[in-house]
Formats: C-alpha cells, sequence, structure tokens
C-alpha cells in the first residue's frame, strides 16, 4: 500500500483542461469543538458517525498557493467524517462556485473497481518452487469478486485458492488515500492564500460528568467536573486547540456523514463445502462490529490535569476552551478537569411523592428518596454553570453511594438536585381518611382527605419533604391543609423537619373529578 | 468494454460509453425526492435493417419501464436492461450444463493439470463430472482453478441497454435517450454567519447533489425541480408525471407546462458528477440586514413540570430580494477570539422574496421557564386555572422572554394578571416578560376555559 500511496502523492499536481488544480495536503493548523446535541438520555456509548446527539465542529487553517483564474483546490485530509453541506470556506475574494466531497478511497476494493477493462497482471507462485509467473489480463468485473480475462479466457482469481495475486500499473485517477474535499474557485491576482475551512463531523462529542465527595460534616462536599471528549472517527487531530460547548442547539436528525465503505466485499465465489471459511469471515464481521461497538471505550482514557477554567458565552451557549493545546486521536476518549469547587454547601433531604390513585386509596411504605440538594450559587461555594451530565456521589470515606444523571443544564442560581436513591429507616404510609361527593349529582367532582404518616427511625433529625402529584386529573386542587404548602417543582410541597425517632402526621384534602 | 459487443445474432453496434463524447447532450432533471429524469442524446450508427445496439453508462438505479429511444429514421423492435452483475459466483452458475476447464496443481511439484469437466450442479458446492468421474470441486482443499471460455450473455461488469432497432436508412444519427432513474437526489443548503450585536446574517446557499445511481454523469446539464411534487406524488401519481414528461422529452412544452406549477433551477453550468459522490454548487451569496433574536417559551396547555425549561432561541429574518429553495440552515457565530463556531440548525421552508422566516436555533443555557399550576378548577361550564410562570435568567444582560400560552378553549378569559396580555389568537395570550441580569420574575395569571 506504501507504493501506491506514493503514486497517488505523484498525481497530486495535475492539469485538467484549462484549470489549474492546486492541491492542500494537509491542514496547517486546526481546531475542534466537540458538541452535545442536547439529546439528553444518550451517552457517548451511543457515539457513531451516524448518530446526531454529538458531533464535532472542525476548523482548519489552509495556505494555499493560488493562480489567477479559476482552480480547483484539494483539501486533503479533512475529517473522513465530514458533513459535506455544512462546509464553509472563508479567505477568497470570490466565494467558491462549486464544493466536492469525493471519498473515493484508495483501498483494495476500488483499485479492482476502477481497473473494470484495464490491463493488469496475475502473478502465480509454484507452491514447490516459489517461481512466480507473470501473465497479462483484464479485469471483468470487481464489485462481485474478480473475475480477469486471460486470452480470451475467464478465472476468479479470488476463488480457486492456489497463491495468486494482481498487479497494476498504475492508480486510476481519482482515487485518493485520504478523503478529500474540493472546491472550484476564481481568484484574480495569483498568490498565497489563507483559508479558514469549517465544518460539522459526526463520530465527535463530549459529555460532563461529576464527583461529588462529601465531607465528614454532612453540610458540604467538594465538587469536581470532567469534561469527557471522545473521537469516533478516523481521523486524528494533532495538536489541536480544543474547545467543547455546552447547550441545547437545534441539529437535524438527517445530518450525517457520507459513508465511507473502504472495505471490499467478501467475493461471490462459487459455492463450496468450506464452512469453515464462511465461518470465520462472520466472525471477522462480528468482531469488527464489537469494536466498533466498545471503540469508545477500548483505549484507556488520557487524564490531562488542569485547574478550573470558565465557561465564555457563545451566543446563549457556554464555551470550554481547553487551556492547552491537545492531540485527539482518531478513537480516543479523553478527560480533562474542568470544575474543582471545595466546601460546596448542601442539604440532605428526604423526600416522598405521592399521587392521587383510585385503586390504592391507601398504601404503606411509599418510597422516600434521598437527594443531595445544592443551590449554583457563589454563597454556597459554586454558581458556575453546569453541563447536563452525570454525578457520581461519594461519602466522607470514599465510598461510593449513587448516581444520579443531571439531564438538564444547570444555570447559575437554579437548583442541583442529585437523587442518591431509596431511604433506609425512613417510613411513609398514605391512608385516605375521608372520600365525599359534593351533594350535587350533576357535580362530578370529589374530596379525598389523605392521612400522610412519616416515621423518621434514624438517630439523628432529618428535613422532610412530601410532593404531591396532581397531574392527570382534571380540575385537581388543595382545598383544606393542617399546614400550609408551598410550590416545588411544579408541585404542592410540605416541608417539616424531623427529631430522631419522631412521627409526624400531615392532613390535606385534594378536589378533583375522577376520570 | 468492447469486450460485450460479441455475439449477439444479427448486427450489433457499439455505442460510445460515455454520452458526453461526440455530439451527445446529457441532461438530468432531478426531483429532491429521490428521482431523475435523464435525457441523453447519443449518435447511433445504424446499419440498414434490424440491428442490435447497447448502450453502456445507463443509470444501474433506471427504472426500465419508463425508457424511451427515439431518433431518426429507426425504430424499436425490443428493448432489455440488463444489469445482472458478473461475479464468480454468477459465471459459475451459468455455467451448469456447460463445459469447463478445471487446473489443479500438484503441490508436491507444483505441476499442472488440465482437464475439462462438465458442471453438473451449483447449489451449495460445486458437482463436476470429469469424464466419467463425478466430483465436488475443491473437496480435498487442494487449490483448483476453474477457467470458463466466455462470459455468459447478460452478465455484465456495468449496467447496460440493449435494443433490437430496425433502422430505414444506414448511417450514424443522433439518437434520444431517456429515462427515470433513483439514486439521485437534491437539496439546498444554507451555510449562515450570525452577528446578533449588529443583527445581520451572511447566507452563502448551496445545491447539494448526490449521485448514488450507480454511474457516473459527465458535463450535463443539471436542472433542479422542488415543489409539492416531492411530498404528495406516491407511485401511481408520479407515473403519470413521468409519463408526461418522457413523452416530452424531446424539449416539448407540454413538459415546461408541467414543470411551471414547481420551482425549478436551472445550473448555470455544466455538472459532472461522478458516482458516490456529493457535489455542492454555489446558488446564492447574500448578506441579511434586520436579524432578531428573541426568547420564546410556549406552554402547551395548563400543567406543572418538575423541573425549569430553557427558553428557546429564536431568528427572525427577513428575506430580502432573492427566494429562498426550502434546505437546512446552519448557522455560524464568531466566539470572542473570532473564532466561527456552530450554533444551531434547523429547516428552512420555500421563503419567498421579501417574505419573513422564523427558526429556532436551540435553547438558552441562561433563561428558564418554570411552569406550575398553581390550581385548576372545575367551574360550571368550564375550567379556571391558575398558572405560575417563574422566569430566570443568569446572563449578565436583562432579556425579555415571549411567553405563550395556548389552549383557552372556547370563550377563554382573563380573570386576573400580574402582566398585561394581549390575545396573540382566540385560544392563546402571549406576554413579553423582562427578566432582569441575574435574576428572576414571576408571572401568575388566572383564566377561566369554557367548555
Amino acid at each position: 500500500m506504501k507504493r501506491l500511496a506514493a503514486a497517488v502523492l505523484a498525481l497530486a499536481f495535475v492539469l485538467t483542461g484549462a484549470r489549474a488544480d492546486v492541491v492542500s495536503q494537509a491542514p496547517d493548523g486546526v481546531s475542534v469543538t466537540f458538541y452535545y446535541g442536547g439529546k439528553h438520555g444518550s451517552t457517548l456509548a451511543d457515539l457513531s458517525v451516524w448518530s446526531f446527539d454529538y458531533f464535532g465542529f472542525v476548523s482548519e487553517t489552509r495556505v494555499v498557493d493560488l493562480p489567477a483564474g479559476e482552480s480547483t483546490i484539494r483539501f486533503r485530509g479533512v475529517a473522513s467524517s465530514l458533513v459535506p453541506e455544512s462546509v464553509r470556506v472563508e479567505g477568497l475574494p470570490k466565494d467558491a462556485i462549486e464544493q466536492n466531497f469525493d471519498y473515493d478511497l484508495l483501498s483494495p476494493g476500488s483499485l479492482l473497481d476502477r481497473s473494470i477493462g484495464r490491463h493488469v497482471h496475475l502473478v502465480r507462485t509454484d507452491p514447490k518452487t516459489g517461481r512466480q509467473t507473470r501473465q497479462d489480463a483484464i479485469v471483468r468485473a470487481a464489485s462481485g469478486g474478480a473475475v480477469i480475462d486471460i486470452g480470451g479466457k475467464l478465472e476468479a482469481p479470488q476463488c480457486g485458492g492456489p497463491p495468486e495475486r494482481l498487479e497494476f500499473d498504475e492508480v486510476p485517477a481519482g482515487l485518493t488515500a485520504t478523503p478529500t474535499f474540493s472546491i472550484r474557485a476564481n481568484v484574480a491576482a495569483a498568490g498565497r492564500y489563507t483559508l479558514k475551512l469549517t465544518y460539522i463531523a459526526m463520530g465527535m462529542g463530549w459529555s460532563a460528568s461529576y464527583v461529588a465527595r462529601i465531607h465528614p460534616d454532612g453540610r458540604t462536599l467538594d465538587l469536581l467536573g470532567w469534561i469527557t471528549l471522545a473521537n469516533d472517527g478516523d481521523t486524528s487531530f494533532h495538536d489541536a486547540p480544543v474547545d467543547v460547548v455546552a447547550g441545547n442547539l437545534d441539529t437535524n436528525e438527517w445530518d450525517h456523514a457520507v459513508p465511507i465503505d473502504t472495505n471490499m466485499p467478501p467475493p461471490q465465489c462459487w459455492p463450496l463445502e468450506d464452512w469453515e471459511a464462511t465461518l470465520k469471515r462472520e466472525a471477522w464481521l462480528r468482531r469488527l462490529a464489537e469494536v466498533r461497538q466498545v471503540g469508545v471505550y477500548s483505549s484507556s482514557p488520557v487524564t490531562a490535569v488542569s485547574s478550573d477554567f470558565d465557561a465564555r458565552p457563545l451566543g446563549d451557549y457556554k464555551l470550554y476552551s481547553l487551556p492547552e493545546r491537545t492531540t485527539v486521536a482518531a478513537h480516543q476518549t479523553k478527560q480533562v478537569r474542568f470544575l474543582e469547587r471545595r466546601d460546596v454547601a448542601f442539604e440532605r433531604m428526604y423526600a416522598g411523592e405521592v399521587a392521587i390513585d383510585p385503586d390504592r386509596p391507601s398504601e404503606a411504605d411509599q418510597p422516600v428518596i434521598v437527594e443531595y440538594r445544592m443551590k449554583n450559587e457563589r454563597a454556597d461555594g459554586l454558581g458556575v454553570p453546569l453541563p447536563a451530565g452525570t454525578i457520581s456521589l461519594q461519602d466522607g470515606e470514599g465510598r461510593f453511594i449513587g448516581e444520579h444523571t443531571l439531564d438538564d443544564d444547570t444555570p447559575v442560581g437554579a437548583p442541583v438536585v442529585a437523587d442518591a436513591g431509596g431511604a433506609l429507616d425512613v417510613f411513609l404510609h398514605r391512608r385516605l381518611v375521608a372520600s365525599q361527593k359534593m351533594g350535587d349529582p350533576r357535580d362530578k367532582r370529589v374530596r379525598d382527605t389523605f392521612e400522610i404518616t412519616v416515621r423518621n427511625g434514624k438517630p439523628v433529625a432529618i428535613p422532610f419533604a412530601l410532593y404531591q402529584e396532581l397531574w392527570g386529573y382534571e380540575g385537581a386542587r388543595i382545598v383544606a391543609e393542617d399546614r400550609p404548602h408551598g410550590m416545588d417543582r411544579g408541585l404542592p410541597m410540605w416541608s417539616f423537619n424531623l427529631a430522631p425517632e419522631e412521627t409526624a402526621r400531615l392532613r390535606y384534602t385534594v378536589e378533583y373529578v375522577p376520570p | 468494454m468492447r469486450r460485450y459487443c460479441f455475439g449477439a445474432a444479427a448486427l450489433l453496434v457499439c455505442a460510445a460509453g460515455t454520452p458526453a463524447s461526440g455530439a451527445g447532450e446529457l441532461s438530468l432533471t432531478v426531483y429532491n425526492n429521490d428521482l431523475m429524469l435523464v435525457r441523453d442524446e447519443r449518435v447511433l450508427d445504424l446499419p440498414l435493417g434490424r440491428g442490435r445496439v447497447e448502450l453502456e453508462g445507463i443509470a444501474a438505479s433506471i427504472r426500465p419501464e419508463t425508457v424511451s429511444l427515439s431518433g431518426d429514421g429507426f425504430s424499436v423492435v425490443e428493448q432489455n436492461f440488463d444489469y445482472d452483475l458478473l461475479t464468480p459466483a454468477k459465471l459459475m452458475e451459468k455455467a451448469v450444463g456447460q463445459k469447463v476447464h478445471v487446473v489443479r496443481t500438484n503441490p508436491g511439484t507444483g505441476a499442472e493439470r488440465q482437464e475439462t469437466a462438465t458442471v453438473l450442479s451449483a447449489n451449495s458446492g460445486v458437482i463436476l463430472k470429469i469424464g466419467t468421474r463425478i466430483e465436488v470441486l475443491r473437496d480435498d482443499g487442494v487449490p483448483e482453478r476453474v477457467v470458463f471460455d466466455s462470459i455468459p450473455e447478460n452478465l455484465r461488469a456495468s449496467p447496460t441497454l440493449s435494443a433490437t432497432l430496425d433502422a430505414t436508412r444506414a448511417g450514424p444519427r443522433p439518437a434520444a435517450l431517456s429515462y427515470l432513474a433513483k439514486g439521485m437526489s437534491w437539496s439546498a443548503n444554507y451555510v449562515g454567519m450570525l452577528d446578533d450585536k449588529n443583527g445581520t446574517l451572511g447566507l452563502q446557499g448551496w445545491i447539494t447533489l448526490v449521485n448514488k445511481s450507480g454511474t457516473n454523469f459527465k458535463d450535463a446539464r443539471v436542472e433542479l425541480v422542488a415543489g409539492s411534487i416531492n411530498t404528495t406524488a406516491g407511485g401511481q401519481d408520479y407515473r403519470q408525471n413521468q409519463a408526461s414528461a418522457v413523452a416530452g422529452s424531446a424539449g416539448a412544452p407540454a413538459a415546461a407546462r408541467q414543470l411551471a406549477d414547481y420551482y425549478a433551477y436551472r445550473m448555470p453550468e455544466r455538472v459532472t458528477v461522478a458516482n458516490e459522490q456529493t457535489k455542492q454548487v454555489g446558488f446564492l451569496s447574500l448578506d441579511l440586514a434586520h436579524v432578531n433574536k428573541t426568547y420564546e417559551y410556549a406552554a402547551d396547555g395548563f400543567a406543572s413540570s418538575t423541573s425549569a425549561d430553557h427558553a428557546d432561541v429564536m431568528l427572525h429574518v427577513e428575506n430580502g430580494s432573492e427566494p429562498l429553495p426550502a434546505g437546512a440552515l446552519r448557522v455560524y457565530m464568531r466566539d470572542e477570539t473570532g473564532a466561527a463556531k456552530f450554533v444551531g440548525e434547523n429547516e428552512l421552508d420555500h421563503t419567498p422574496a421579501g417574505s419573513a422566516l422564523s427558526l429556532r436555533l436551540g435553547q438558552a443555557f441562561d433563561v428558564t421557564v418554570q411552569p406550575a399550576e398553581l390550581s385548576s378548577e372545575k367551574t360550571r361550564d368550564g375550567m379556571r386555572y391558575a398558572m405560575r410562570y417563574t422566569l430566570h435568567n443568569a446572563k449578565s444582560v436583562p432579556v425579555t422572554v415571549e411567553l405563550r400560552q395556548n389552549k383557552l378553549g372556547h370563550d377563554g378569559k382573563v380573570v386576573s394578571e400580574t402582566a398585561p396580555s394581549r390575545r396573540l389568537d382566540a385560544e392563546t395570550l402571549g406576554w413579553s416578560i423582562a427578566v432582569p441580569a441575574g435574576g428572576e420574575s414571576v408571572l401568575d395569571f388566572v383564566v377561566e376555559t369554557g367548555g
């Protein structure tokens, strides 16, 4: 393949008609920006050139010498997962006339395919003596397995079994070693131009993850934030300034990279009793699929140690620039710390949620969730934009005590709630104590009175919040209560503290129209 | 290519593989739902009477039933589209009952021995009859080559249209070939550089052609058709359109009339689109002023949300002198260092010149709205809702959020509100709520909706 690559380079400067061909072999500078598409709930494991949840934005600097008049500028080495419609070229006095994205990559398959009708050579090796014979042949068919014509007789060299290979005299024009984007441009004056090529590339993305280390005092925690960059593409970005953008951008679901299939399809040989080979091929294809699936995880993450770096505004999104240039290699995952806040105030809250349920009017042992609540305020030790991501909680001794997905971006001033799972020793019972109709038979409304019992079985005092879900019932409202409710998360909420071993009761009446 | 010109019964003519060579004119009319009309002029050198022509360079994705070949002084007796791909397996299948040659190499000595065999079957394993012996090919795993004498008819390495023609005179003459094919599609795409401080959008428009037809088209005149044809036409409807377009392939006014109901864009220059190529041709470059960004929140019905929602970032653009065909608009913006960054994309409808367009870029990180239904109550003939929307702005500048509440139903009326509303339509209320930098605003209202 090395020899073929050299042949391609030799073809780099060619003239097509009167139009000059200018080749830019590689970017002179590149920067990459990683995005998440804002469709939360997907994870970096879903990342592929087919996923539109994540993508990258590549900005390349290319210095080219252009002749006066019209020329075709070929940009070699662009990311293979480039979305052609997204390309913008800056730096030309006149706008580009035409853009082309060719992914006619030089591969064994494309080499054979483009050689149909051409003269090639079939080389056979004598298995005993090692002596080689070389015969002229013409390629007759390629895509379903090679069929070659030797002096009017036809053979399928990939199907016979004896050691034989094809030799080609030249690389068919148009096949390139790297993905190529080309533009046709027209400039009045010859000279050196610095062009900026920007485009969207699929198969790249990032996500945020947080680690909250709770201090033994039970009131403060240290919050660390990590940016995980993933590049599942085939293109490496060397020594590049890297940015990530947080925010929910609109993207087209049908944006995708042009599929690149450099694998030669297996030859459709005549049937053989060679199950082993078939099984081998299938196993190989399965392996390929597995590699692709776990690609994001297969390489060990590189951890670049860095301190806090601040978000800058980008329109209505947040832009984080990594403090140093870095190399994001193909199929690599990389983690960078972007946030470290010490002594962030938090509150451990025990929360229960009850709904109207005519089928189960009374229920014992309703779930109670332990929530770690922070306020994203400077006064509480935070006050920074927090992109959506997962947060894992560790107790004072470093034990993992739960993980929660913050599935939305948290602006400054908003609450951060990490749900660590069910609480032990806190018991919540709901009992329907009265159910009344309104009197007028045409009036469909009912009034249900519930009694909530909460018992704190812990040896410490705890704060407790009860949420009443009203959703799904027409005209639902609280009409009577023995302590006033507030509104939180869009729901009526009662909160109170419970002393060790205390049992508290709450009674309220909900009016609603049963379905 | 000449290889396939042997063996036909009568006289056989090999037409030039590339239609553009010679006097041929190639034109493509591309619709944006995976359909194109190919009009391909070729020079056919025909003998007098019956003869067969083979035309290569046909789209592999051709719909053979739509082929029309016409010209001066000949008529079509029969036409076939052959694209049974030549593969080793097909070669063997077609050799059943025929003679092939089997070459065996002695692994010890390297000596070759050739025998003639008849292929008895090629189902799961190839059964050969060599002399009086019946054998399974490569049963012992020893390398064996099979040599075939010829390519069976109809097996091709490239799509080929063959026709039997009856010519009333001999000699070369132009012929018009037209057919419908799939695999070619086009779309309009825009890249816009947004300057939200000065309210401008630098718009570049590109026509993207994607060729997956299996064939290269060289120096073609390309016309693009957009319009309702794309979405409403089912298979049957479409065929009618196609039929008339094909009938008018010689440039009859019928075709033009058909197209008059749609947007048609003609590419200014001839285009070469290789197979599997994505080609973009610039068709528009303009700077739009009067670009306005707003924050919007549209509440759909009366409900609480357990978490705050981010406000939509909307871009409102007044289109100037150029009509914009529907397509995806990708918006870029410069960050503080001047580097371009992607900030969102959305679909643009067909936008006539002089009209306005609105498009959602995404959601604001720092502007949120928390809806809470304080209460809902069944009234005598409807509902009474008490709603609270808590708006939060973490930006360093004040913002105004356009908040909308729909589903007011019949006789919907406002009972009380903490900010004045506008009636956007009979069932929708709108408020413009200013939210201070780093602060909060609360909108409370009570509405009654009729039954």
